[in-house]
């Protein structure tokens, strides 16, 4: 009351506007809310009435006009350079050099270099660069780009090796735009490219034999990467589509890669020889395994300081997590033909905080393990955030509920379901939830 | 003038440069790293702070946005994302948005600043110079040999 008083006093007086809320009454206490709520609009009112009157006493105030003639050209360089940044193509801010004079020459001092595919390719509804031209530009823009110019942040281009073209001359191009983008300090290096069948990745990672859709590698400094020396810089590393052939181990390339903090996997092929993929890192923090269908290799993770754990659709036969006891957070999706490596990884990470997976599982950790809850050699009662894709059919809805009493500290739980995140049924405990069967699900 | 409300925040007072204050918690403003220094320097804890680029229209919409800003923590980032794109929807117009852009430009906001200039950006973005220079009022001062050097220098990006 003390406040709403206060607050009154300052509006009649100095017609100032108070902007304060609490956070802490804002949660507890709906009245105070809706009494301050009246009062704001009072204010507000108020603030009409006054602004209403002001304006027609105060016409000669110079003030009130300023904001109408503002115009882009008023703002700073550095404001300028930040919105060219945002422009999702470097074509994009070549073209607004023609907007006056000022503008120029400004997308020199771009930190990025951006250069998607312009055009999409009849055949494979890829999206590829109009050639030749878009390679020229690509060319053209390199060269053109002074000295003087900002160390590079990003690099990206996206790459169609058009069959119209020598194989061999879109593979002298790619490499030289990396070189140069390496030259030039980059941080950032992303790289999308299709077509070639055979592939020698500039930076010699690997020699991929098909094609390389995606493949973003993050670098700190200038490193070059094709050597066969470690890549210190790297600490981040996605690697999508790629072909690795039978010479290349993708352990062994990943091991040149020992300070990585974050490795994405996805929709990859493997050689014949390759029987294992070993993910050995000491500073990994985050693993993004997807989409990989290799039925007769196996999996070793041994990363003592991975927090994040997403692994989905990674169908391999064997999966050994021998050391993951710093993971909090864990997805994990399998087909249901893969329920044994599925109950695996469940069991190796008990230990999260947060874990998703998909409820047709339980059914079958019903019938065959939870009457043996020695399977487990630490129950997941840690758990605190579970969520679960599920249609609500009628063993998972049972299997689940079988699970949940597992979960002494379960203080989230989130049903969704299998596809479409429309229906998100959010249920929220308190620690010790008690009362799970007021909670319904459609039939 | 600094006021000290009942949980202890301290209160200051922003003046914009219509002569309208504004009183906001100290953590609000200090989002302004402009506004930042000055506490810091102990320049404006008693009397309000001048900020004589910024008009109290313009004001209100920054202060609105570092509370919002404020208040929130990380757990929220979905809605946050979603509170920030009805905020420049809010301000629809290029106008209204470039003196955002003037304003966090000037108190130094960073998470405002590339708020507004990826929204300017996608206006930007598909227009060509003319409808650009249009849009801001903005005077093409190259003569047309000039434009026509430009142009050729460019010519790829032009096609």
């Amino acid at each position: 009351m003390g406040k709403k008083k206060k607050l009154s006093k300052k509006w009649g007086k100095h017609s100032r506007v108070s902007l304060r809320t609490s956070q802490g009454m804002a949660a507890d206490h709906p009245k105070r809310i809706k009494r301050l709520a009246s009062l704001l609009s009072q204010c507000l009112d108020q603030l009409k009435n006054e602004t209403t009157s002001s304006s027609t006493t105060t016409t000669t105030s110079s003030t009130t006009t300023t904001t109408t003639t503002i115009s882009l050209n008023d703002l700073p360089d550095d404001v300028l350079l930040r919105i060219l940044g945002y422009l999702p193509s470097t074509k994009q801010a070549i073209q607004a050099s023609l907007i006056s004079r000022r503008w120029r020459n400004l997308w020199f001092r771009l930190p990025c270099l951006l250069f998607p595919a312009t055009g999409t390719d009849k055949g494979t509804g890829y999206l590829h660069q109009e050639q030749p031209a878009e390679q020229m530009f690509i060319h053209r823009t390199l060269v053109l780009r002074p000295h003087e110019s900002p160390q590079l942040q990003r690099f990206y281009v996206q790459y169609y090796y058009s069959h119209c073209l020598p194989y061999l001359q879109g593979l002298c191009d790619l490499e030289s735009w990396v070189y140069y983008a390496i030259n030039h300090g980059v941080q950032e290096l992303e790289l999308d490219c299709y077509g070639p069948r055979y592939f020698d990745f500039p930076a010699g990672l690997s020699n991929a034999n098909s094609s390389v859709r995606y493949l973003k590698i993050t670098i700190r400094n200038t490193c070059p990467l094709y050597s066969h020396q470690p890549i210190k810089s790297l600490t981040s590393l996605r690697l999508e589509r790629l072909h690795f052939d039978d010479d290349c181990h993708v352990s062994d390339m990943l091991s040149l890669c020992q300070n990585l903090e974050s490795l994405s996997l996805e929709n990859f092929r493997l050689g014949y020889t390759v029987s294992v993929i070993k993910i050995h890192f000491l500073k990994l923090k985050k693993l993004n395994l997807g989409m990989y269908n290799g039925n007769n290799k196996s999996l070793e993770i041994d990363c003592p300081n991975l927090t994040s754990l997403v692994m989905n659709h990674f169908e391999v036969r064997g999966i050994e997590l021998n050391d993951v006891s710093s993971l909090e957070e864990a997805r994990i999706y399998f087909p249901s033909s893969h329920y044994e490596q599925w109950l695996m990884v469940i069991k190796s990470v008990s230990h999260v905080r947060h874990l998703t997976t998909q409820s047709w599982c339980f059914k079958f950790l019903a019938r065959k393990d939870l009457s043996n809850l020695s399977l487990f050699e630490s129950p997941p009662c840690h758990l605190k955030h579970l969520e679960i894709r599920t249609d609500y059919s009628k063993f998972e809805v049972l299997a689940m509920a079988s699970f949940l009493q597992l979960l002494p500290y379960l203080e989230m739980l989130i049903l969704e379901p299998p596809c479409r995140p429309k229906n998100l049924y959010k249920v929220n405990f308190e620690p010790f939830w008690s009362n799970l069967s007021i909670f319904s699900y459609p039939t | 003038m600094s006021i000290t409300t009942e949980n202890n925040e301290k209160m200051i007072t922003l003046m914009s440069s219509d002569g309208e204050e504004f009183v906001v918690e100290e953590a609000v403003a200090a989002q302004s790293q402009t506004i930042k220094h000055l506490i810091e320097d102990g320049c404006s804890t008693e009397g309000s702070i001048p900020l004589p680029n910024v008009t109290g229209r313009v004001l209100s919409e920054v202060i609105q946005y570092c509370k919002k800003h404020s208040s929130s923590d990380d757990k929220e980032e979905k809605e946050l994302e979603a509170w920030d794109a009805e905020f420049v929807k809010a301000a629809d117009d290029h106008v209204a948005l470039t003196d955002l852009m003037m304003a966090a430009n000037f108190l130094d906001i960073k998470g405002l600043l590339d708020l507004v200039a990826q929204t300017l950006a996608n206006m930007i973005t598909g227009k060509s110079p003319e409808e650009v220079r249009r849009m801001w009022n903005i005077k093409n001062d190259f003569t047309p040999e000039e434009a026509e050097k430009v142009r050729k220098e460019n010519q790829w990006a032009f096609e």
